[in-house]
């Protein structure tokens, strides 16, 4: 009760509440400028952070991830063109709603749902966390080795488009990270005689380059191919403020719909390597599933805005179980909280809830509060930020590119730093065009240190038997099974794709 | 053979000959695959070159049980432009000589020059967008950095080294 009390009074406090405005400012920018994420936004703003106390800058950085997710639906709204991956949803009926002149509406309708969706996965976080944790405190190096093997498969087979080339880049991520002095014996690896790479590779840098300046490589290249073909985007902008606004009436007549999104997003969150896209997509499905107008989908209807909302913001406290329970981020946003929070110290897992209860509990807190400033700055802000999105791409671009550079050394310190963000910006920006998925890769890094203390801890307490000691650990076996199971299941649907590719383009052909 | 394929290609040889090399790079005891040092970065290269072999043998078996298949690998692959190599020299090489002059110009004519290229390379046109976005930027960021984080960055051209 105590920790709980502390926790909401440091969450409270001055700057926790600034920091957590400051982020969601940002957050729905950044989530609302087409190309901009708010992964992006946390890769690039986490140096600035390094300075502030730790419970600040969790604050700041959890601002960003929500303020970012509802940030996209602005530009999809508005433009037709989605903010970030997980607003594409929002974009079918968001859109239509807007050129039928209730643009305020349907931005108001996902402001809501966002916000209402995020609530309720943040109350399941609550509930489930803790329980979760005290059942993780058991795990030994063979359970973590298994989780992590779990989240390493899960992650591979489902962000990219083939298995065998999301594993390559879980497997890269991996390689990377061994890179620095063997955690056990303190011997140098492949370090190539250069003195700054005993730490390892940094994370910043490789995040910031894999997602912010390939993000300039790729715009470049739009720009390149765009003065060639001479095309230009035609979509039409519509004002934030056209049209009437939402009533409560309205808003509580979708509840149905945005409770089963909100359920869908946290379980989807929960789960490594999903990510909010799909959720919003199943939760797209779902309201479409469940209407008594599945006609009108498409078409423009508000339940097509409050069910990928409602989904997408609730993978943000659904995301949370596995980083704060057993310190498994689940998507890249998570990826790089976990190296903001090693930062400060925090090591996130079952026994952060042991060792520091308050700070838990000043994360949930924030977590709730940045809801309603979330809501706040949305509703004051959004016709702001729909001039905002209609600036033009080279400017953001490039300003996001003087971002990476600036934000790169002013916390490293170091031009050795800066050419390891260019050089892994090039291997982003390639990984990106051949299909080797960049959270595989990430999640890869992220996890291998905690991966090889574990394995090697597992396969010396096996003493030879590795098979033998499985057997006796039910917990691991279980993850075990399930990721051969998912391997296999993922395979299966691949091979499915494939074969239903065939006999199509053969009949094509043979007309 | 399509550009997939010879990335898949490529990878599992530079995996395969990484794999080789790594006892050299790895001190203290270095045999491959042992309870060392070695055994995640060597299971990490071999899961890389096995899965690369795999990618590449599967997408060749697909493409030539028939044309059709052979058509829809051409359709699937990854196409490569003038433009993709473009944005990576364009964005590599200014973010490289930003990173190589900075000790010797400063921050304020590096990052200048950075945005400017950045933002004529990305479609901007106008020269007093250009130059007027890039200075209020530049700006922002020093003022954020200086007087917000306590940071201090050399702005201007160090004259003691580059007089040498």
């Amino acid at each position: 009760m105590d920790a709980l009390l502390a926790g909401i009074q440091n969450a409270t406090s001055v700057e926790p509440l600034l920091a957590i405005l400051a982020g969601v400012s940002i957050g729905i920018f950044m989530g609302a400028v087409p190309g901009l994420t708010a992964a992006m936004a946390i890769a690039l703003l986490a140096p600035v952070t390094f300075g502030l106390d730790p419970l600040t800058a969790v604050a700041f950085l959890i601002g960003i991830y929500k303020g970012g997710t509802f940030g996209g639906s602005i530009s999809a709204v508005l433009l037709n063109v989605p903010g970030s991956p997980e607003a594409t949803a929002t974009a079918i009926d968001g859109y239509p709603l807007s050129r039928k002149g209730r643009a305020k509406q349907v931005l108001q309708m996902a402001l809501y749902a966002s916000v209402a969706g995020a609530i309720l996965a943040d109350l399941l976080l609550y509930l489930v966390a803790a329980p979760f944790s005290k059942i993780a405190l058991k795990f030994g190096p063979a359970e973590l080795t298994f989780v992590v093997l779990f989240a390493f498969t899960f992650v591979a087979g489902l962000t990219g488009k083939s298995m065998a080339r999301g594993l390559t880049a879980c497997a890269f991520g991996v390689l990377c990270a061994m890179v620095g002095l063997d955690p056990m014996n303190a011997s140098p690896r492949m370090t190539f005689g250069f003195v700054e790479l005993l730490d390892g590779l940094p994370l910043l840098p490789i995040a910031i380059g894999m997602l912010g300046l390939a993000e300039v490589m790729v715009a470049a290249e739009r720009a390149y191919a765009r003065r060639l073909g001479g095309t230009k985007h035609s979509a039409e902008s519509i004002s934030a403020t056209s049209g009437p606004a939402l009533s409560i009436a309205e808003f509580t007549s979708h509840w149905k719909t945005i409770l089963r999104s909100s359920l869908i997003g946290s379980a989807i969150g929960a789960l490594p390597g999903i990510g909010a896209s799909l959720a919003a997509f199943v939760g797209y499905g779902t309201a479409r599933k469940y209407s008594k107008t599945p006609e009108e989908f498409g078409k423009g209807i508000l339940d097509g805005v409050a069910g990928p909302e409602a989904a997408n913001s609730a993978v943000v406290g659904g995301s949370f179980v596995p980083l704060l329970t057993l310190g498994i981020p689940g998507n890249v946003s998570t990826a790089l909280l976990i190296g903001t929070f090693l930062v400060h110290g925090i090591e996130p897992g079952p026994h952060v809830f042991r060792s520091e209860p308050a700070l838990i509990y000043g994360i949930f807190t924030i977590l709730f509060l940045a809801n309603f400033v979330n809501l706040a700055v949305g509703l004051l802000g959004s016709g702001l930020y729909s001039h905002i999105v209609k600036a033009p791409q080279y400017v953001s671009y490039s300003i996001i590119g003087l971002t990476c550079m600036t934000g790169v050394f002013a916390s490293t310190n170091s031009l050795f730093s800066l050419y390891i963000m260019i050089i892994f910006a090039v291997i982003g920006y390639l990984m990106k065009k051949f299909d080797y998925s960049f959270v595989a890769f990430l999640i890869g890094f992220v996890l291998a240190p905690e991966f090889e203390v574990s394995f090697r801890s597992f396969l010396l307490v096996a003493q030879g038997d590795p098979l033998g000691f499985l057997i006796q650990r039910p917990i691991a076996m279980l993850f075990c099974v399930i990721t051969v199971l998912s391997v296999v299941r993922i395979v299966w649907t691949e091979h499915q794709k494939r074969a239903a590719q065939e006999p199509s383009t053969s009949a094509s052909h043979a007309k | 053979m399509t550009n997939r394929n010879i990335t898949s290609s490529v990878v599992a040889l530079l995996a395969g000959a990484a794999l080789w090399f790594l006892p050299d790079h790895v001190r203290g005891q270095n045999t491959l695959f042992a309870m060392n040092g070695t055994l995640l970065p060597a299971s990490a290269l071999a899961l890389i070159f096995g899965l690369s072999l795999l990618d590449l043998a599967t997408s060749i078996a697909f493409s030539q049980r028939s044309d059709a298949n052979r058509n829809v690998a051409k359709a699937n692959d990854v196409v490569l432009t003038r433009a993709t190599g473009y944005g990576c020299l364009l964005v590599g090489s200014v973010a490289c000589l930003f990173t190589f002059l900075l000790p010797w110009m400063g921050y304020f004519p590096t990052a200048t020059a950075l945005v400017v290229a950045l933002m004529f390379g990305t479609g901007g046109r106008n020269p007093f967008s250009i130059l007027g976005t890039s200075v209020l930027a530049i700006l922002i960021l020093y003022c954020g950095l200086r007087y917000g984080l306590g940071l201090h960055i050399q702005v201007w051209p160090d004259v003691a080294r580059l007089g040498g």
